[in-house]
């Protein structure tokens, strides 16, 4: 952690920033740990207890961190008509994100809403694009971007809307539509731009403002490609597949690259195996920071340009199944952590987040394990790093602390 | 002066027959939900469960309702009529048994075989043919009512029924009858709570409306399904049976196979409540393009298709279902160009669908797809059971492939490269290729390309080797495994020159 904590602090001082506010906790759709009364509150405090200062949460009409995912009923009794992100954001558990002072970074995973008949649900990104849509993104991306403004604008924070894996629905959209490919790249870049049309448009309107409001779009694969297999669209080594890095982000704006490190991190993507050494997460993750830089030199906006130079790409999420990695022969999850932040600090990333504050429930093979709590809410025992810390909460709150 | 063991054995006999009669000359199957009654009421005060508590507090209303039925009537009867009432009485004990467990068509089906027994009854005592037509009548009821599975309950019931058959039309004494009906009443009672197989253990969301549309048949590859889910093998494939049912919760072992594969939500005894963290929900709307893509899947094991399917079903878009009415299920959606509504409910049930321009179609495990054709505004289509005399001797049954319970060989996603490089496709002509997959057998697999035979290299239960023809077009082809019979989907590559 020592090595951690030289390289944190070299990458924040080049940037200006304390490394502590570049790093935070992710908290995706998951269940309340018990005992508490939402997950998101939770998920908040245990951030800042930690001593970090960036927060990730998804704001949309699925999940309200309070009831399960799609449950009917959610977000009850406290948004009258459509749920929408500024509705939601009124919220005090949610509001309280951006109340909290300890927490000078936070990070939306943000949806519009639009009811298909079902209630509120997050705009419909498999249908072709239309002018409804289009006003939907202006409308209420342009009402989050206010409400952020006139309730925070003078806070000096920052804010980011990102998307959630833009592979990740390339391929719903591939497999919904049986290979549209143009039907998946159009309504990625129409709804991208849309949204950074709106979040610029409203900083245009608030110069003055301290508040900071930047948008994000978010990749996940860049080596691999998704592609159709076994009768499905997967993530696969076939070469003859796509990504969104390729498909989509040279015809977008954004200010920023968000990337889901899982195939830099986790293994090899050429061999998908796990137990490679934690020392050469450290090549193949900047391999990859390099080569998504250089892929989205065309597109990423001048105020991006501006506050980040070329060092534009943050990582969006990171994290390793404890289950999978604790306990391989060449080390555990702590090394390779310790490896992944190094690398993405060292090379300049401007924010880190781990994937994820609580672990979610267990579905059977996938890979479990990825919170720095459980689901009681206890940081769970790994197996010790070098500097003798034992689980990820207890390494990276000594971090902060220096 | 003491009484010798025979007398003492009189005399806790006469007892319990004191006991049971309570001197006031009531049906004694009262004694059955009393017994069952005071039983809940103990656990209760013991702090056990609530669900002892409402079977006992649903007994006791029985008891007085019985009551009052019995003063009223208990003049005129005969005796066979009154032993009739009395077998009759334990219908309400049953109901909050099996009302309990969720399973009122166990409990239509127990309901029926007094019918029967009457009409036997009835026909022995004055035969007619009008009373001789009503036998085959109630036999034809019970089969179509039968349960899905049978659970311990069932055998005790179908020995209880008989041996109340014989009572009824044999001659017999008043008393024999009356000690039968409640020693029977109390066993059934008892048994359907406690009974080892829970159900439904599979928290299936479809369940509620197929009874309702006495559609009591489930597919017979979903009803495998259920007991793959229910046994305790194979964790992996029950998996991906919850998925593709729409479940959201299993209760199992707690220690079963489940126990490493999802959280368990909530403990009972031994029993766990294991919870699927994203529900696919009991309606949802889906692709139709993906629905033209898919094929049948051939058994509980066939992996291969049941992921494609899960990926077709799995993942939720919303709308709004609503039950306006007994039997009747309402949908609102505002639907893509290219989007269909799979409802979870059995394809066989005898369904009118309104508006009539909406088609019904089958989905790969017998579910039911609605299609309103290409439209991109809201629709509002009413699903409605409505059985006719027709359609209760004949359900529709218009898919019935055999079910192949047997392992199907599978071939990974990515598990077709050149047997050297580990590359994936395309590959040139006369390329030695790997096959990585599952289930395969040790020898004697069959490769296929584009249908002809392909020679082996080499074989055993996860790869295959093979070479492709030196004069091997370019462009599209496929490759199938067979292994005992059984074959994986076709895996598409592309061939370059």
């Amino acid at each position: 952690m020592r090595l951690l904590a030289v390289g944190l602090l070299a990458a924040a001082l080049a940037w200006g920033q304390l490394p502590a506010d570049r790093l935070g906790l992710y908290q995706w759709v998951s269940v309340p740990p018990s005992g508490d009364a939402d997950l998101l509150t939770a998920a908040r405090l245990e951030t800042t207890e930690l001593g970090l200062g960036a927060f990730r949460l998804y704001l949309g009409a699925r999940f309200d961190y309070r009831r399960p995912y799609l449950a009917p009923g959610r977000f009850g009794g406290e948004i009258d008509g459509p749920v929408t992100p500024a509705a939601i954001l009124g919220l005090p558990r949610y509001a309280a994100v951006l109340d909290d002072p300890k927490l000078s970074t936070v990070m939306l995973t943000v949806y519009e809403s639009r009811n298909y008949g079902g209630g509120s649900d997050d705009l419909n990104l498999l249908r072709p694009w239309s002018s409804t849509d289009q006003q939907a993104v202006r409308d209420q991306i342009g009402a989050l971007c206010e409400l952020l403004y006139s309730r925070w604008g003078q806070a000096p924070k920052t804010v980011i809307l990102a998307n959630h894996e833009a592979d990740e629905k390339l391929m719903e959209i591939l497999q919904h539509t049986r290979g549209d490919l143009d039907r998946a790249r159009a309504n990625l870049v129409a709804w991208t731009l849309a949204r950074q049309a709106a979040v610029e448009s409203a900083r245009a309107a608030h110069p003055e403002a301290r508040l900071r409001v930047l948008t994000a779009f978010e990749v996940s694969i860049l080596n691999l490609r998704v592609a159709s297999t076994a009768g499905r669209y997967q993530k696969t080594r076939l070469v003859h597949g796509v990504t969104a890095l390729a498909e989509v982000v040279p015809h977008i704006r954004t200010d920023l690259i968000s990337y889901s490190s899982y195939e830099s991190v986790n293994s090899p993507y050429e061999t998908l195996d796990a137990s490679a050494p934690p020392e050469a997460i450290a090549g193949r993750l900047e391999r990859d920071l390099d080569r998504i830089r250089e892929a989205a030199a065309g597109s990423v906006s001048p105020y991006g340009r501006e506050l980040f130079g070329d060092r534009y790409v943050m990582l969006g999420e990171l994290g390793f199944a404890r289950e999978k990695f604790d306990s391989l022969p060449s080390g555990g999850v702590l090394p390779r952590l310790h490896q992944a932040l190094q690398t993405a600090f060292a090379w300049g990333s401007p924010y880190v987040v781990l994937w994820q504050a609580f672990d979610s429930p267990r579905l059977g093979a996938e890979g479990w394990g990825y919170g720095v709590f459980d689901r009681e809410g206890r940081p769970p025992a790994l197996n010790p790093f070098s500097t003798g810390c034992d689980s990820v909460a207890v390494c990276l709150k000594t971090w902060a602390a220096r | 002066m003491t009484a010798a063991p025979a007398a003492k054995l009189a005399l806790a006999g006469q007892a319990v027959e004191r006991w049971l009669d309570l001197g006031l000359f009531a049906p004694h199957a009262v004694a059955a939900p009393l017994t069952v009654a005071a039983a809940g009421g103990l656990s209760r005060l013991a702090g056990w469960d609530g669900q002892a508590s409402l079977l006992a507090l649903s007994s006791l209303a029985w008891m007085a309702a019985t009551l009052a039925v019995y003063s009223l009537a208990r003049a005129p009867l005969g005796r066979s009529a009154w032993q009739a009432a009395a077998v009759a009485a334990f219908l309400p004990t049953w109901s909050v048994a099996v009302g309990l467990r969720g399973e009122p068509d166990r409990l239509v089906f127990w309901a029926l075989p007094p019918l029967l027994v009457l009409a036997v009854d009835a026909f022995r005592r004055k035969p007619t043919w009008l009373r001789a037509s009503a036998i085959p009548l109630a036999v034809v009821a019970l089969v179509l009512a039968r349960p899905g599975r049978w659970i311990l309950f069932d055998a005790l019931a179908a020995a209880g029924w008989a041996a109340v058959a014989w009572l009824i039309v044999s001659p017999s004494t008043r008393r024999d009858a009356r000690l039968a009906a409640a020693g029977l009443g109390a066993i059934l009672a008892g048994a359907i709570l406690g009974s080892g197989a829970q159900q439904p253990s599979t928290q299936d969301r479809a369940r509620p409306f197929e009874r309702l549309a006495l559609s009591l048949e489930l597919s017979p590859l979903r009803r495998s399904a259920r007991d793959l889910i229910d046994s305790p093998f194979h964790p992996e494939e029950s998996l991906l049976w919850l998925r593709a049912l729409g479940s959201d919760a299993v209760t199992a072992d707690r220690y079963g196979k489940f126990h490493r594969e999802l959280d368990c939500l909530t403990t009972r005894d031994e029993q766990c409540v294991f919870v699927l963290s994203a529900p696919a929900g009991e309606a949802v709307v889906v692709s139709r393009p993906g629905f033209e893509g898919l094929r049948p899947v051939r058994g509980p094991l066939d992996v291969e298709r049941l992921e494609r399917y899960i990926a077709w079903a799995g993942r939720p878009e919303l709308l709004t279902l609503e039950r306006p009415e007994r039997g009747r299920l309402t949908i609102r959606a505002d639907l893509g160009p290219d989007s269909v509504i799979l409802v979870r409910q059995d394809f066989s049930g005898p369904w009118t669908v309104e508006p009539a321009s909406v088609t019904l179609h089958e989905d790969p495990i017998g579910y039911l797809v609605l299609d309103p054709g290409q439209t991109d505004a809201p629709v509002e289509v009413s699903l409605i059971a409505q059985p006719n005399a027709l359609s209760l001797l004949a359900p529709p049954q218009l898919r019935r492939d055999p079910i192949d319970m047997g392992e199907f060989p599978v071939l990974r996603a990515e598990g077709l490269v050149d047997a050297q490089s580990f590359a994936g496709p395309p590959f040139r002509p006369g390329a030695y290729l790997s096959l990585f997959g599952s289930r395969f057998e040790p020898e004697g697999n069959d490769v296929a390309l584009d249908g002809a035979p392909l020679e082996k290299l080499y074989e055993s239960r996860t790869q295959i080797n093979v070479r492709l023809p030196q004069d091997l077009s370019a462009g599209s082809h496929e490759l199938t495994v067979t292994s005992r019979g059984r074959a994986t989907e076709p895996y598409p590559f592309e061939v370059t020159p």
